[in-house]
């Protein structure tokens, strides 16, 4: 069981240059906090601030709408950030928010509760993102344990979004892998999602909850998806190819001696 | 004077208060109960299941092993001790209490005891009996579709295919074009190398057609409750309602069904891929089988796929028996070109091959200008040119394209541990026009200067980092 001292959830608010934005992160948060901690779970919240500007900075140092443990970094990496947050938490579970995006309140309550009933190793999405902005759109997040998905689709797209809930443990035996964008390979989430699996671990959804993703000209999360932004190369997809082989589940086409043109 | 309250009548208030959903007096008979019978079995049962609700497993845990010590045949606290121990993922302590209860105990405990027996056996890899006890949880079980689902995969597990697809055929008959049972029967035909009816059954359905009313009254209830937090998000939706909002499924387009069935077609051994733009009988296509005898010699008959990549014309009788060969366009005739270049990125990713040679295939080229970066990382990327690859008049006529070597090998040839050119004189016209410095100059191999040997050692050795 969880120590006194322990609180079930941290949840990690990442910021950068958010400005104005991060105080509707942060309602966002309280709105959260005091859902769970009236369904009996204790909460910390800490706010991670890499290489922020003044305004972003000065807001959070001063926050008036929910007091939180400042951690100032200089990555200027979404992944270093994240695994500093998660280095300096001490809850159970680690729950993330960018500083521009929201959640729905109950979603950290009902992610807990839905650890609580499965015990694997898992990392845990929203059933849906509402991305918003400079676009719309609902982002279906699938569960690697429904029908619809399958591990090799994850080559082409990144299913998950960074805002997941995950034992403290697993993130810090899985670390984010530092962004590059230079080399075309920047996506530290998609790359973190696929070692998560790598390592033998779930991406599962929550029913019935969402986040809400801002898409604004000019972050970090839109350079990224740039089209030739790739994950870093794994070793999954050659590992599920030598597994079909050995079950003797995938055909070989071969060629020679014949037109077929 | 009123009857004094026993153990079992205050366990029937209690019950009676919990009916009523009040919890507080039924948690004060509970109490009662207990100051009267500290190991009432009945009692402590009520404070694990209360511990449960709190998520307070190892109290729960507690209070139904001391249970049992005065009702020790209670079949269903066997179970209830077996599930929160697979809930706190201890399997191996999990599984003699369900072994224990699911035979002996009747609908509807035992479908849900022999769900858990399943579930346990499953996290320890026993594939046989998990596929057993998922049988036995079928009958009488609520809700069957997500139990066809795991028996079916347990069979898999277990190296029964056949039967895997026995069972969730048999689902279907009982639920006939239930989405999640057709996916998954599409999915399992993927995998047994069933292409084509994999195909015709997952693309006649759409995969969240069942699910999409309710993901959008989810997406309604969440857009309510953000909504106060943010301007921006209230403004956003407030003429806006989720069904007007498009349903992006990471994996519901043309280009991801095209890449499934490419995979399917993959073999973890191609160790070396050799792109050429199509195979007929032109001076390229010679040129590409004679590299493919060179590859083929040097690490063996199946270690090259032979790719075709820009025209779907591949005249099979020029190879080799047996050679590996994917007709990139005949599966990719619908996507852009910019998808085809994704698609490629996604092939050489997933193969990690030790070397990647390009034969004048433009696709290729564009992929190494995209992903030559993130391509290297872990394959020898090289190419061949032509002197018809090499046209500066180009520049100043206008009239016919540049070639390859100066349209796409400047950006290139960072990437590029060696390029194979065809004449001497192409060397050197290149060293001029490019103004290489010698430790790039030495990547340019004419072949007609080379040994095939020489070749082979230039392309295949382990080079500098470029």
């Amino acid at each position: 069981m969880t120590p006194a001292s322990q609180p079930h959830i941290s949840f990690i608010l990442t910021a950068h240059r958010e400005g104005l934005l991060v105080q509707s992160a942060l309602r966002s948060l309280l709105a959260a906090k005091t859902l769970a901690e009236s369904a009996g779970l204790s909460i910390e919240v800490l706010a991670s601030l890499d290489s922020p500007d003044p305004l972003t900075a000065s807001l959070l140092e001063q926050s008036p709408i929910l007091p939180l443990k400042l951690l100032h970094l200089h990555h200027r990496d979404a992944g270093l950030s994240r695994n500093a947050a998660v280095a300096a938490a001490s809850g159970t579970f680690i729950a993330f928010l960018d500083a521009d995006d929201l959640w729905q309140p109950h979603w950290p309550l009902l992610a807990f509760q839905a650890a609580q009933k499965d015990p694997r190793s898992i990392v845990w999405h929203p059933e849906l993102s509402i991305v918003f902005g400079e676009e719309h759109s609902l982002f279906l997040h699938i569960d690697m344990e429904s029908p619809l998905f399958q591990t090799q689709d994850l080559a082409h797209a990144n299913y998950w979004t960074s805002l997941c809930f995950a034992p403290r443990s697993l993130l810090a035996q899985i670390p984010y892998p530092p962004t590059d964008p230079a080399s075309g390979l920047g996506y530290e989430d998609w790359s973190w999602n696929l070692r998560v699996i790598e390592a033998g671990s779930l991406h599962k959804s929550v029913p019935n909850t969402c986040h809400a993703i801002r898409r604004k000209a000019g972050t970090l999360s839109r350079l990224t998806h740039a089209f030739h932004s790739k994950p870093a190369p794994s070793r999954l997809f050659h590992s599920l190819l030598s597994q079909a082989r050995e079950q003797g589940t995938t055909p070989v086409q071969q060629h020679g001696g014949r037109a077929s043109a | 004077m009123p009857p004094q309250p026993t153990p079992a009548s205050l366990l029937r208030l209690a019950h009676l208060h919990t009916r009523e959903k009040r919890k507080d007096l039924a948690t004060q008979s509970v109490s009662q109960a207990l100051r009267l019978d500290p190991d009432h079995p009945e009692a402590l049962r009520w404070l694990a299941q209360t511990a449960l609700e709190n998520h307070q497993l190892e109290e729960a845990l507690t209070f139904l092993l001391d249970s049992l010590k005065r009702d020790p045949a209670h079949l269903p606290s066997f179970h209830q001790i077996g599930h929160i121990l697979l809930m706190q993922g201890k399997p191996s302590e999990a599984l003699p209490f369900l072994q224990s209860a699911a035979p002996q105990l009747s609908p509807p405990l035992r479908a849900k005891a022999f769900e858990d027996l399943a579930e346990t056996l499953s996290l320890l890899h026993r594939w046989k009996e998990a596929a057993q006890a998922f049988s036995l949880a079928l009958p009488d079980h609520p809700n069957p579709i997500p139990l066809l689902q795991k028996h079916s995969h347990a069979l898999l597990q277990a190296h029964l295919p056949d039967e895997a697809e026995h069972c969730l055929r048999h689902g279907l008959s009982l639920f006939p074009e239930d989405p999640d049972l057709t996916l998954a029967l599409a999915k399992l035909l993927l995998q047994k190398g069933r292409l084509p009816e994999a195909q015709a059954l997952s693309e006649q359905l759409d995969p969240v057609r069942s699910s999409r009313a309710q993901l959008l009254r989810n997406a309604q209830n969440a857009i309510a409750q953000i909504a106060p937090l943010d301007l921006e998000f209230a403004h956003s939706f407030a003429l806006r309602d989720a069904s007007q909002i498009p349903l992006a499924i990471p994996n519901g387009s043309r280009l991801m069904r095209v890449w499934r069935t490419l995979f399917a077609t993959l073999q973890p051994h191609y160790s070396h891929l050799l792109f050429v733009p199509s195979l007929a009988h032109t001076p390229v296509s010679t040129a590409a089988l004679s590299l493919l005898h060179l590859f083929q010699r040097s690490h063996g008959p199946q270690s090259t796929l032979l790719v075709v990549s820009d025209q779907n014309l591949l005249l099979s009788e020029l190879l080799p028996p047996n050679t590996p060969v994917l007709n990139l366009p005949a599966l990719s005739q619908d996507l852009s070109s910019l998808q085809r270049i994704e698609l490629v990125f996604s092939l050489v990713q997933t193969l990690q091959p030790a070397h990647v040679h390009n034969v004048s295939s433009l696709l290729l080229w564009e992929a190494f200008q995209i992903f030559g970066p993130a391509l290297h990382l872990r394959s020898r990327l090289s190419a061949s040119l032509f002197a018809e690859d090499f046209n500066p008049e180009a520049f100043a006529t206008d009239a016919a394209p540049p070639g390859l070597a100066l349209s796409h090998l400047p950006k290139c040839l960072p990437f590029l541990h060696a390029i194979t050119l065809d004449s001497l004189p192409l060397k050197h016209a290149l060293l001029h026009h490019l103004a290489l410095p010698e430790s790039l100059a030495s990547r340019l191999l004419p072949v007609g200067e080379l040994s095939p040997e020489a070749l082979a050692a230039s392309l295949f050795a382990p080079s500098p980092t470029p």
